[in-house]
């Protein structure tokens, strides 16, 4: 009798509860007149410098994160098995504060304490001016015509530079808008590149862990270049076809990499890709089992 | 109730329950032996299962209409799980085969699916396949069988009642084996179940995140089965 009571009061939560589901991440948008228009018009770019331009990715240990799963399973589950509803609610509070929600509380604690070597590093820069000019250099090397005079478009960039978990390079994430005179988006994507190493000694050496101006900077602009390298071939790029979806893998820094999307044309060092959120991703590692320019061609022809 | 009768119901009890437990024999893993690195004579046949369609498992302790409820609340879900493909898992063989090929023995691709249940059942003998294999041998003209068999692929959420006590994990579960066709012994025999659970929101309108951690699961499970023939 309790139970159902229990039950029937639960059931309409349950179904709201089970109906909200969280918002997807923006997903990347073009506009069938992006590439003409950038042709026809030309672009300006202007750099806007998030407050926290540096970041690090957490890190969580995925042994001790099977650990708080299965415990926090297992203390749900029993919880529920002897103290009905009501148990399941005091576990539910305490899974909360405990298990798999202190370990990611924890892990951004050490992101944070991560990346204040380079977040001092750059302070030194004035990366307003420096990444606006290099910007500017890149999406000129890569082919984008350059805006002049009155009317022209706008590209809006927002770079971060995320730290990667062994802290021995940083991706850079870009949120980048084309935008008409009108101010209205014609192009929105979120085009991330992969550095290359920034230890001082190299990939394969463990030094004492200090950072070189000269060697983050260059291997940062090497980054700009490629993030506007690939905004001018995706503008240009139609939809990738459904059938071409297909799991993409790779090592990087040493972490096995697996996402689900559509290989690109890949170009010099760097191999790409586009995720299921739509995102641009750029790696200076090959795939494994990737597809040849031949096969690329073919599946993006049907 | 009569001691004889008492006496008769009380073995047949007993007699249930030793059916019931003694039927779940299991073949414990059979690491890869020397055995098999060092005969480059034989042809290995490489083949897989006929892989399950991804299905949404709902487990725990739940009644038909907690069944039925959950069942309703996760349809979307649920209908997003059956699209994932499985396609990975169907090209393992090749990979394999191109592995052992490198390494000089001499292999090949068995394209059909095996259906395990076209072969004869016999009885439990640890080191030894439950299945008898042996026509295969002349079927393929090969001399042992390098077999994936998938058990389930796709998604798993525990319920107690009508209550989620997990959220969803995406899962690829089989076992992998070398069996001499000559006798049916296992020369190689490992149990996989990769089970990873979403980095980030799992419960975006597209499923986003569950359904990069299925590939990433079935990619586990590649790997599980590719390593030992890299060595």
């Amino acid at each position: 009798m309790k139970r159902s009571i229990l039950g029937a009061c639960a059931l309409p939560l349950l179904m709201l509860a089970g109906c909200a589901q969280k918002p997807a991440p923006e997903t990347g948008f073009k506009s069938q007149s992006a590439a003409s228009y950038v042709q026809a018009h030309g672009l300006k770019v202007d750099m806007q410098l998030p407050q926290a331009f540096v970041g690090a990715s957490t890190v969580i240990d995925a042994k001790a994160a099977q650990e708080a799963a299965e415990s926090s399973h297992n203390l749900v589950a029993s919880s529920g098995n002897t103290a009905g509803l009501a148990g399941l609610l005091v576990a539910s509070l305490i899974n909360t504060q405990m298990g798999s929600g202190s370990l990611q509380r924890d892990a951004e604690k050490v992101a944070l304490k991560d990346s204040r070597p380079m977040a001092d590093l750059l302070a030194g820069v004035p990366l307003q001016e420096r990444l606006q000019q290099r910007y500017q250099q890149a999406s000129h090397s890569a082919g984008l015509k350059q805006g002049e005079g009155q009317v022209t478009g706008r590209l809006v960039i927002e770079p971060k530079l995320m730290l990667t978990p062994d802290r021995g390079s940083f991706v850079l994430i870009n949120q980048v808008q084309v935008q008409d005179i009108a101010g209205m988006a014609l192009y929105r994507m979120r085009i991330e590149v992969a550095s290359q190493p920034i230890r001082r000694c190299g990939k394969q050496c463990i030094d004492d862990g200090s950072l070189d101006l000269a060697k983050v900077t260059a291997v940062l602009d090497e980054c700009i270049d490629e993030s506007m390298r690939v905004l001018a071939t995706d503008l240009m790029l139609p939809a990738p076809p459904e059938a071409a979806q297909e799991t993409l893998r790779y090592v990087l820094d040493g972490q096995r990499v697996v996402e689900r999307g559509y290989q690109l044309a890949n170009n010099g060092n760097y191999w790409r890709y586009r995720n299921l959120y739509g995102a641009v991703k750029s790696v200076p590692v090959p795939f494994e089992d990737a597809l040849t320019q031949a096969q690329l061609q073919k599946v993006y022809a049907h | 109730m009569t001691f004889h009768a008492f006496r008769t119901w009380a073995a047949l009890t007993l007699l249930a329950c030793l059916t019931l437990t003694g039927c779940a024999h299991v073949q414990p893993p059979v690491p890869l032996d020397k055995q098999f690195w060092d005969a480059k004579e034989p042809t290995i046949g490489v083949a897989i299962t006929v892989v399950p369609a991804p299905v949404l498992a709902l487990t725990g302790q739940q009644g038909m209409l907690d069944y039925a409820i959950n069942r309703g609340v996760n349809s979307k879900l649920s209908d997003n799980v059956e699209k994932w493909q499985v396609r990975d898992l169907n090209t393992l063989p090749d990979v394999i085969v191109a592995k052992l090929q490198a390494k000089g023995y001499k292999v090949k691709r068995i394209n059909e699916p095996v259906d395990l249940n076209a072969y004869k059942e016999t009885s439990f003998r640890e080191g030894y396949v439950g299945r008898d294999l042996t026509p295969v041998k002349g079927a393929y003209g090969v001399d042992r069988l390098l077999l994936v068999n998938v058990f389930a692929t796709g998604a798993t959420r525990s319920y107690y009642g009508f209550v989620p006590t997990s959220v969803p994990m995406a899962q690829v579960s089989g076992q992998g084996m070398v069996v001499d066709l000559a006798d049916n012994k296992l020369l190689w025999f490992k149990p996989f179940t990769a089970v990873q659970a979403a980095q980030g929101e799992w419960d975006e309108p597209t499923y986003t995140n569950l359904s990069n951690a299925f590939y990433q699961a079935m990619d586990n499970s590649r790997q599980q089965m590719i390593t030992p023939f890299e060595q």
